[in-house]
């Protein structure tokens, strides 16, 4: 299903268009080597192994959440709260782990209340009939509070090392945590790609009328993927905690802004019915670049924000002109 | 003296299709020019070269003698020529006078809405179009109809010098029908000229002095009404001779297969009760409105029920939801197929699949793409869908082509029941024609199905009876020996 999406259905005028198109389905990959070997010409540290190594770790944290954040996209929603519930989920298992409970219990509880977080919204977008973004941005502030409740507004510290092996560690010459992050996209993009649940989400976010009618049921479908955005966002948080080896309330600001720009410049529509796990991986990689290059050009963290900020402007412009030329 | 509106030789390819070849067409002022034609034929992307979507790859426009170029549909409406679609453009949630002044809304020197002079202009114009409601009133709140109406409505307050209508009739019913006629000979004596492309035939004969057949992307024959008969036109517009358009029924009566009784959704029809048997057609006639539409979707689960029960083969069964009702062996073909039926952007495989998902895969979890392939090209062998492949998207296809997707993915669930909601809504004679067969051939294999149509023609060709809705309720039945189209729109209108 997913290769027909990005297929055109015909070419039309050689317009803004095509262009667009173009731009969309070829130059992710263009666009990433030419960001790579601006850097590794313009800046000596790009191609160390030790700053290729933090590109992943960085992109590993985007990455887990990118991919829950795909599935409530295609959709046709979206998650703003991920961000705070990865702080959230990280405090939580700081406590548990504090409480000495064994770690793999208070990895399971940190991706469980992701779970829990993500049933709240499915609950409010099915039940109560409530917008996704708004929903969403309501979890947003309300884990966020949670998060500084819990801790009193302190930093919860001192893990076992097993813990912090999740974040922090290596597996031979890997990153625990890339290896995790690779797992995850190669399950949800098989998941995505070619189960009959994939195929319900697609459908859903293709035309969710013509979906319920067809006997697909829609508010299951839309219920699992925010459980699986808020339980990857718990599993996001417990990564974070063990590679800092702490939990900060305060931790993972503005993640869903790095997240959605992932996903939507890999090739998703914020309309739905379109997107694949592919796609947001390069998405994820390309943010993972450059947000390192900002790094290494020693640009002023007040520009990171507004260039973030542009890049998702432009993402969803692309998606918008690819909108209207398929209404047209 | 220059045509109003000529066009000399215009062709348009897309990639791997050729629309247009050297189409040459006039329209004068105060003139009716007809369009038809199967779809595929090329008549919409004729319209949009004229509304400007489209530029030709060759041959030229002229509008009153003079080089007329369109880039853009602005170029065209700033030029009088406006084109109401099928597809209604109203903004829902906004008055029907603001509707009509979308984007010319009267307004003083601080750009504030002159709101009286709105609505008593939109007055005038409704009144012009035969549309008795207030100007004030929200758009959600008027049927489809009364929408289209509003549309023309719209068209008459631009100064409209050419109106083309893109199968204006579809939704209306015979009373619309009429006033919108009506509206069209003030047009025509006030001096436009006007194209009406429509599927009926006879409204073409009604209403249009000239009529153009386009087939495969050329204008095979264009002559005044009075020189075409209906199975002249049909002829030149499938290229072949049609024996009939309703083939005979030989379907065999059984058992009572889906009962309802006493079903009631609260604000939209109560007490509805039905009996269908086995092979049987039954038709659902009534003005649009009358809830005939609702009443197949609580039957289906899509629309959640008051009061009442339905019965399945003599079983109680509870329908919450549509997936209870493919279970029960009930499918529903919903009356707007883009908008209900279909994913646009996606396959036709995807499309036909979406149904029966779990059935195609390993274990009912892990999509088995073979099973998919298979289930899609039996759907379009079986139904003769015309497509590259089942790669193709849905929304590339032509009406009939699309419907045929709706209809083979029903088919999928194997149902003993169907529900089928205005099926000729919008497709040409021939996949009418096809669409006729096939009910038919379910018929006689033993489905039963109940049909809502707007087509009276259709109906009393197709049912072995047919019930009458009428505000909400059920306010006649008239079995095939009595069948005749006075006495159906006599209950219809009047009870």
């Amino acid at each position: 299903m997913a290769s027909n999406l990005t297929k055109p259905a015909e070419s039309r005028r050689f317009g803004l268009g095509s262009l667009v198109r173009a731009v969309n389905e070829l130059t992710i990959i263009v666009g990433f080597l030419a960001i790579s070997i601006y850097l590794a010409v313009t800046t000596p540290t790009f191609l160390t192994s030790a700053n290729i190594l933090s590109i992943l770790l960085a992109s590993s944290l985007i990455g887990i959440v990118a991919v829950g954040e795909t599935f409530v996209i295609v959709t046709g929603g979206i998650d703003l709260s991920v961000g705070s519930v990865v702080a959230f989920t990280g405090v939580m298992t700081g406590l548990a782990l504090n409480a000495h409970l064994p770690v793999p219990v208070a990895i399971l509880v940190g991706i469980g209340i992701g779970a829990l977080s993500g049933g709240f919204i499915a609950f409010a977008v099915t039940f109560l009939n409530m917008s996704p973004f708004i929903v969403s941005l309501a979890v947003l502030a309300m884990a966020r509070g949670l998060a500084f409740i819990v801790t009193n507004g302190n930093t919860i510290f001192s893990f076992p090392d097993s813990f912090d092996n999740i974040g922090g560690g290596n597996l031979g010459p890997f990153p625990v945590a890339a290896l995790i992050t690779l797992v995850v996209f190669l399950v949800a993009g098989l998941v995505l790609a070619r189960t009959v649940f994939g195929a319900e989400v697609y459908a859903v976010g293709g035309n969710r009328e013509a979906a319920r009618l067809a006997g697909i049921p829609v508010n299951r479908t839309l219920s699992l993927v925010y459980i699986i955005s808020g339980a990857l966002a718990g599993l996001g948080g417990v990564i974070l905690a063990g590679r800092l080896d702490s939990a900060q309330p305060i931790a993972a600001v503005g993640l869903e802004l790095n997240a959605i720009a992932a996903v939507v410049i890999g090739g998703a529509s914020l309309f739905g019915g379109k997107g694949s796990i592919l796609g947001t991986l390069l998405g994820v990689l390309i943010i993972g670049l450059i947000n390192n290059g900002l790094t290494l050009k020693n640009v002023q963290p007040f520009w990171v924000q507004f260039i973030q900020g542009a890049v998702i402007f432009g993402a969803v412009l692309i998606d918008s002109l690819n909108q209207k030329r398929r209404r047209a | 003296m220059a045509h109003l509106l000529e066009m000399t030789g215009v062709s348009k390819a897309f990639p791997g299709v050729k629309a247009l070849t050297d189409v040459s067409i006039f329209l004068d002022k105060g003139e009716v020019l007809g369009i038809v034609g199967e779809n595929g034929a090329g008549k919409s992307t004729l319209m949009k070269i004229v509304a400007g979507v489209y530029t030709p790859d060759d041959g030229e426009l002229r509008l009153e003698g003079e080089a007329f170029a369109p880039r853009q549909p602005r170029d065209s409406l700033d030029a009088g020529i406006i084109v109401i679609h099928q597809e209604l453009s109203l903004v829902p949630d906004r008055s029907v006078a603001e509707n009509i002044f979308l984007g010319n809304l009267p307004h003083d020197r601080l750009g504030r809405v002159r709101r009286k002079a709105l609505n008593q202009h939109a007055k005038t114009l409704l009144a012009r179009v035969g549309l008795d409601v207030a100007p004030q009133t929200r758009v959600r709140q008027l049927g489809i109809a009364q929408q289209q109406l509003v549309e023309i409505a719209r068209a008459l307050s631009r100064q409209a010098r050419v109106i083309v209508m893109d199968e204006p009739t579809a939704t209306l019913t015979t009373a619309e029908q009429t006033i919108l006629f009506a509206t069209i000979r003030a047009l025509r004596s006030a001096g436009v000229g006007l194209v009406f492309i429509s599927h009926h035939l006879e409204e073409v004969f009604e209403i249009c002095d000239r009529v153009v057949v386009l087939r495969d992307g050329a204008a095979v024959e264009m002559r005044p009404t009075s020189e075409w008969n209906e199975t002249g036109l049909i002829q030149a517009m499938v290229n072949r001779p049609i024996d009939a358009l309703f083939p005979p029924r030989h379907a065999a009566i059984g058992d009572v297969v889906l009962a309802v009784e006493g079903l009631t959704s609260a604000g939209h029809f109560e007490d509805v009760s039905l009996e269908l048997r086995a092979g049987e057609v039954l038709g659902l006639a009534g003005l649009i409105g009358a809830g005939r539409t609702e009443v197949l979707k609580a039957i289906y689960g899509a629309l959640p029920i008051s009061g009442g029960r339905v019965r399945v083969q003599s079983r109680d069964v509870v329908i919450r939801a549509p997936r209870d009702a493919i279970a029960a062996g009930v499918a529903l073909v919903p009356e707007d197929r883009k908008a209900e039926g279909l994913v646009l952007p996606f396959s036709i495989r995807s499309n036909v699949a979406m149904s029966t998902l779990p059935r195609l895969s390993w274990l009912r979890t892990v999509l088995a793409p073979g099973r998919m392939d298979r289930l899609a090209e039996h759907a379009v062998a079986d139904l003769r869908i015309r497509a590259s492949g089942i790669g193709q998207t849905v929304q590339s296809l032509s009406g009939g082509n699309q419907q045929k997707v709706v209809i083979g993915r029903a088919l999928t669930t194997k149902p003993r029941i169907f529900l089928l909601d205005e099926p000729t809504r919008g497709i040409d004679v021939g996949a009418k024609v096809e669409v006729y067969r096939l009910i038919n051939a379910l018929a006689e294999q033993g489905a039963a199905i109940l049909v809502v149509s707007s087509d009276m023609i259709e109906l009393l060709g197709l049912c072995d009876r047919i019930l009458i809705m009428r505000t909400g309720r059920i306010a006649g039945a008239v079995p095939r020996a009595e069948f005749s189209q006075e006495r159906i729109m006599h209950f219809a209108a009047l009870g």
